[in-house]
């Protein structure tokens, strides 16, 4: 399975500070991530010791088809905004 | 107490209504006619469980991170290779699961749906009119 990428932004520029934290890694060397958005990241480590992560999706989009996809999050949409169609009858399926 | 099942808008609700106007007419071909049983049967048992063994329910959690919402799988099929699924998520209300989404989308599978693309009509060639004889 490949791994999808999310695109780099264009400029890091945009990106605004939201949390600004000291921490103090641990006798292996982690340290946690406060209220991170994604589970996976790419890490890039500078000469001057600073890191830099940059958030990685691991769902391939070839894995489920685009047009799936696209009914997928235009249902999604709707679903958020509380929107849906009435309440499907199945009755006259199950009894014919 | 069972689930009221929904269908998202627009385009699940559009193949819903247009599988079951065409079964309503008898003007459904084979492959339509074996997905909307498929789909009734799932249906079915998701509205009576969405954890029935039958539909091998399960979260797909890329999806939900990714819309902030859960978002779960069902199978149309059992043990067979490359069955279908449906996307389904719970709400907008309690008791209420929408279906969001369906694979392998019925377009796909069917053979001319080229056919039945609407072409652009060609406007007509200008005559040149006023040319030297």
């Amino acid at each position: 399975m490949k791994t999808a990428t999310l695109k780099r932004p264009s400029s890091r520029k945009q990106a605004k500070i939201v949390q600004d934290y000291d921490v103090a890694a641990d006798a292996k060397n982690r340290i946690s991530l406060r209220g991170a958005k994604t589970k996976y990241f790419h890490v890039m480590a500078l000469s001057n010791g600073s890191y830099v992560l940059e958030p990685r999706v691991l769902v391939a989009p070839e894995a489920i088809p685009a047009r799936t996809l696209k009914m997928l999050e235009s249902s999604a949409a709707s679903l958020k905004k509380r929107q849906a169609s009435a309440p499907i009858d199945l009755s006259p399926f199950i009894a014919g | 107490m069972p689930f009221a099942i929904r269908m998202g808008q627009p385009e699940m609700e559009a193949l819903w209504l247009d599988l079951t106007t065409r079964h309503q007419n008898g003007s459904l071909d084979k492959e339509d006619q074996r997905l909307l049983k498929k789909l009734v049967k799932v249906l079915g048992y998701l509205s009576a469980d969405p954890r029935h063994n039958s539909l091998a329910s399960h979260e797909i959690s890329d999806l939900t991170r990714k819309y902030g919402f859960k978002i779960f799988q069902s199978y149309l099929e059992n043990n067979t290779p490359g069955a279908g699924r449906i996307f389904w998520a719970y709400g907008p209300d309690q008791g209420d699961i929408t279906i969001l989404a369906l694979e392998p989308h019925p377009e796909d599978q069917k053979r001319g749906s080229y056919e039945r693309l609407k072409l652009s009509s060609v406007p007509a060639p200008k005559n040149k009119t006023g040319g030297k004889k």
